[in-house]
């Protein structure tokens, strides 16, 4: 056994091994990362102060550097850029001026536009194309056909724009604009309509749907009845609908100008329904009336009536009494017995031998004749009018020759445009008197040889009964503006044609014509009238008065005026094409009787006074 | 004695890393924050400046978001203070998000880096699950959570921010160490940015890659594998653009705006016209154009276009000056910050909200390629509201005891 000090120091030593053991085992243990020398840093570590200095130096350039870039974009680039836009989101739209109204003398409404809506779309916005046309054709009332061309329109995604249904009642558009249907707009359109039906419309001609004038008086005075548009601009958003609020009104339509016309609605009603009995009762092509005050030659009535393509007699819209021209025949004879009774060369009481016929050239086989046979004759001026004598009214001109004969004809506004200045209104033809050939300078005299319109005859004829003054015919007395100020129409000046005395002297036989001539059928009782009937051949595309048939067309006339002593109303009928081979066919069997039948409502209408002695006509 | 003095050495240091891991994982004893006692100091000049600017740029924006969308949301049929009602409601939200973020001492924040950072990535998962997910115009990168929708992105802007700092302070003597320090950060920048552009949200990833190579600046990284790690992320995001036919022309687009401002460069040319509309002194509040439906995302990603259009050049002044005054004071506060955390913070936030900025502006102005980026504070969204008050609020916290 060892001593004890010895196993003391042993066992010390063991616990000191044991202890430098575990401690180097320990100290090994941490001593692999304290041994392993520092990596010496291969890079060095920022100073923070700096780099922050430097982040929000470069930060603040930066950000300096975009508010320059906001800056140009407001400033110097800015021009090119705001008008880009400024038309990408404002729209400019024309506010249409509400069309003047037509009014008759009296102030009744002819034509007037009324307020309506206009339903369009735009296909490329429109989303639900069956639910949008299902409401659509709903609301508006629209049969399968329309409903379904209606869906193929929305879903054409090409299109940008569409009518649905124009000038629609303006109840059943708000309707749908209160729906608020994606791609379908609603916007005001004002509908152009006649009150009176028909009255008048060959007058007042037409507008189109846009509501532009295209016919008769609203095309002739369009402008005057369209006024001026206004414009706003409103902001839309894209697609084009507008910004509730955002319309800018840049300057205000100015509402058109209301036209006060010379006619008489309630006469040009009986006219109408009068020209139409009559046209179809003979079964004619159509024909026209004008109803004119004497001293003024303002027109109360004129209407053209045609047989459509149907067959049946309506008032037309185009006014044929202005605008077609017929050579006038036996009407014309009264302006040549005036002319030459103002040249003096005859008096009522001249007398001439007078055949029935006769050839004028040696190398023209043509014989002239009158209307019926009768044995050669001495005939005084007044039986050759009286009796519709053309081979005598032929001898009556040649006394003043061709050439005064002409002269006179254009003094009473034949051969040249009427101061009405109608759209597509003829000027007619009259040549002058060296450009004739043959016997068209004899023919001349009777109405054959030269073509005039309605209204250059009725003004002609207006002439004899206005005392000789020619006074251009007028259908519109005067327009109210905005106001409602009336400004009457400038008056076209009137001259003198034919000395009073001879007017009178013209305006007696023409009585007598009614009374014992060609127009008896024209009278009326109680009333003295003066007139001349026409029973004109109608030149044909062949330029003979025959067709490739053989076939002759008239055109039947009768142009008077009463009461004959103080003439107050002149009135025109003309008949065109009666049937050729019936007795309907002449002046004084087709277009007389109408005179007859209307006189009673002039009479009424214009308050005239019958003078004592009833129709002044010899009792038979 | 040699080895005594080794020992006493190493219980000290084992020590410290038992108390350490105690004080990490909250159990160890509760420590007095270091800077407590400046807590009752007066704040800094720039803690009032960036409250302000912060305060007046959340009002304005609210008053430019109604503006913005209120018309084209009649146009629709919708109440006009729709967008107007979320954006308060974010605001309130936001507010309560920046109060927290001011008065809870930093360092609470700091040590739930890491588990905020997990949760912010596994987020960036859920807009991929179904019914969970929204794509808006090809980025799938926001969910829909009741009748609130939210961009998980954007908290992890917070939480990138946060687990930097944290990162960078506390290796902050082996900054250049690639193990420790390099590849952590380059990990962080590469999953955060990567997690974006994965959702197709090449903004998001641009700011959050920028946030991390910011704090590694400002932290103190080398700058050589710093410059690195950035070339990298460069590479990566030129890859991404590349790689995507739309992207690409998006980005070619800018070369030529005016003449493609029917198809690639319709949204910029609409911001353009927007901004010129606006002139100097503006078109006035409520009148601008490009709001009525022209102009796409005008409450959102373009509201810069439409201050610019409502209050012209004074406006855009205002807002582009008030950002440079956050990153100002922001950069002050890294400066005077108490302790390296701190400051990396600050400085991160600044370069965060600066770089935001400056890439949703630069989209607007036609310099850079639109991205899909909000403008923080003003554009309408409430997560990226939430979050850029809560980022506020952490460099207010920094403000607080900087001095």
């Amino acid at each position: 056994m060892k001593p004890y000090d010895e196993r003391v120091a042993e066992r010390r030593a063991a616990t000191e091994t044991r202890r430098a053991r575990k401690l180097e085992a320990r100290t090994k243990k941490t001593a692999i990362k304290a041994a392993r020398p520092p990596r010496p840093p291969r890079f060095k570590a920022g100073q923070p102060r700096r780099r922050l200095l430097v982040s929000l130096c470069l930060l603040v350039a930066v950000l300096i550097g975009l508010l320059v870039r906001v800056g140009m974009l407001q400033t110097t680039q800015a021009a090119g850029l705001r008008s880009a836009g400024s038309q990408q989101w404002t729209r400019s739209q024309t506010v249409p001026a509400q069309r003047g109204s037509i009014f008759d003398r009296d102030g009744a409404e002819m034509a007037m536009s009324i307020p309506a809506s206009t339903v369009s779309v735009n296909p490329k916005e429109v989303g639900d194309e069956a639910g949008t046309a299902e409401l659509l054709a709903s609301l508006l009332g629209l049969d399968d056909d329309d409903r379904r061309s209606l869906r193929t329109t929305l879903q054409d995604k090409e299109r940008g724009f569409a009518y649905v249904a124009r000038q629609i009642d303006a109840r059943v558009a708000l309707q749908i604009d209160a729906l608020g249907l994606r791609g379908v707009y609603v916007a005001r359109e004002d509908r152009r309509i006649k009150p009176g039906g028909t009255t008048g419309s060959s007058v007042i001609g037409d507008t189109d749907i846009d509501g532009k004038g295209i016919a008769g008086l609203e095309m002739e005075f369009d402008k005057v009845l369209t006024g001026t548009s206004g414009e706003i601009t409103r902001q839309v958003a894209p697609g084009g609908r507008s910004i509730a609020g955002s319309e800018t009104v840049l300057t205000g339509p100015e509402p058109g100008n209301d036209l006060m016309l010379s006619i008489d609605r309630s006469l040009q009603f009986t006219a109408e329904q009068g020209l139409l009995g009559q046209v179809s009762a003979v079964k004619a092509r159509g024909g026209s009336l004008i109803v004119m005050d004497t001293d003024s030659g303002e027109i109360l009535a004129m209407t053209s009536v045609k047989r459509n393509d149907a067959g049946v007699y309506e008032v037309t819209s185009g006014n044929f009494a202005a605008v077609d021209t017929y050579e006038p025949g036996s009407v014309a004879k009264a302006i040549t017995v005036a002319s030459a009774l103002d040249a003096g060369v005859v008096t009522p009481r001249t007398s001439f031998v007078v055949p029935w016929e006769k050839q004028y050239f040696e190398n023209d086989p043509l014989l002239l004749h009158d209307a019926g046979y009768h044995p050669t004759q001495a005939m005084t001026v007044d039986q050759i009018l009286v009796s519709s004598s053309n081979i005598g009214t032929i001898t009556v001109s040649e006394q003043m020759g061709v050439e005064k004969q002409v002269d006179y004809m254009r003094a009473f506004g034949l051969g040249e445009l009427s101061a009405l200045g109608f759209p597509g209104e003829s000027a007619g033809i009259l040549e002058d008197a060296e450009d004739m050939q043959g016997t068209e300078m004899k023919t001349i005299a009777y109405g054959q040889g030269v073509s005039v319109t309605a209204v250059q005859l009725i003004a002609a004829v207006n002439t004899i009964a206005n005392e000789g003054t020619y006074v251009a015919p007028e259908l519109v007395i005067g327009t109210l503006d905005g106001d409602g100020e009336f400004h009457e129409s400038k008056p076209e000046p009137s001259r003198q044609v034919v000395s009073p005395t001879a007017a009178r002297q013209t305006t007696d036989m023409l009585k007598g014509v009614v009374c014992r001539g060609t127009a008896k059928r024209a009278q009326v009782a109680e009333m003295p009238i003066a007139g001349k009937t026409g029973t004109g051949l109608k030149a044909q595309e062949n330029g003979t008065y025959y067709d490739d048939k053989g076939n002759k067309a008239y055109y039947a006339s009768f142009v008077g005026f009463m009461p004959a002593d103080d003439p107050q109303v002149t009135m025109l009928i003309s008949i065109d094409e009666p049937p050729a081979g019936s007795g309907d066919r002449f002046g004084g069997t087709a277009a007389a009787p109408v005179f007859a039948q209307l006189a009673p409502a002039v009479i009424q209408e214009l308050g005239l006074t019958p003078p004592p002695g009833g129709n002044g006509c010899p009792q038979e | 004695m040699n080895t005594s003095a080794a020992t006493l050495k190493d219980r000290r240091r084992l020590a410290l890393q038992r108390l350490e891991a105690q004080r990490r994982s909250g159990l160890g004893p509760r420590r007095v924050p270091h800077s407590a006692s400046r807590v009752d100091a007066p704040p800094t000049t720039a803690f009032y400046v960036i409250a302000l600017v912060v305060v007046v740029f959340v009002m304005l924006g609210l008053v430019m978001v109604l503006s913005a969308s209120a018309t084209a949301l009649v146009n629709e049929g919708q109440s006009p203070f729709h967008y107007f009602n979320r954006q308060l409601l974010w605001t309130s939200l936001g507010a309560v998000g920046m109060g927290l973020a001011v008065r809870v001492d930093y360092d609470f924040w700091r040590r739930l880096s890491v588990p905020m950072l997990i949760v912010a990535l596994a987020g960036m998962a859920l807009p991929f699950v179904p019914q969970v997910g929204i794509n808006v115009d090809g980025a799938q990168a926001w969910i829909r959570i009741g009748p609130l929708t939210m961009q998980p992105s954007e908290l992890l802007k917070v939480a990138v921010v946060i687990a930097a700092a944290d990162l960078l302070s506390r290796r902050i003597l082996v900054l250049h160490d690639s193990r420790r320090v390099l590849a952590p950060i380059a990990l962080l920048a590469a999953a955060a940015s990567g997690a974006c552009l994965v959702q197709g949200d090449l903004g998001a990833a641009i700011v959050l890659g920028a946030i991390v190579v910011g704090a590694a600046f400002v932290g103190g990284v080398p700058m050589f594998p710093l410059s690195v790690i950035t070339a990298s992320a460069l590479a990566t995001t030129a890859l991404f653009v590349v790689s995507s036919e739309r992207r690409m022309a998006r980005f070619t687009a800018l070369a030529d705006i005016a003449g493609q401002k029917d198809h690639q460069s319709y949204q910029t040319w609409q911001g353009f016209l927007s901004i010129a509309n606006g002139g100097i002194l503006g078109s006035g509040v409520g009148e601008g154009k490009g709001k009525l439906g022209y102009l796409p995302l005008a409450h959102s990603d373009f509201i810069f276009a439409v201050i610019a259009d409502e209050l012209g050049l004074i406006g855009a002044f205002a807002v582009l000056g008030g950002f440079a005054l956050l990153v100002y004071f922001g950069i002050q506060t890294a400066l005077a910050a108490p302790d390296r955390f701190g400051m990396v913070l600050a400085g991160g936030i600044s370069v965060w909200f600066a770089v935001q900025t400056i890439v949703n502006v630069g989209g607007v102005t036609g310099l850079v390629p639109v991205t899909g980026l909000t403008l923080p504070f003003f554009s309408a969204g409430g997560t990226s509201l939430f979050v850029s008050m809560a980022g506020a609020g952490l460099l207010l916290n920094v403000a607080r005891r900087a001095g």
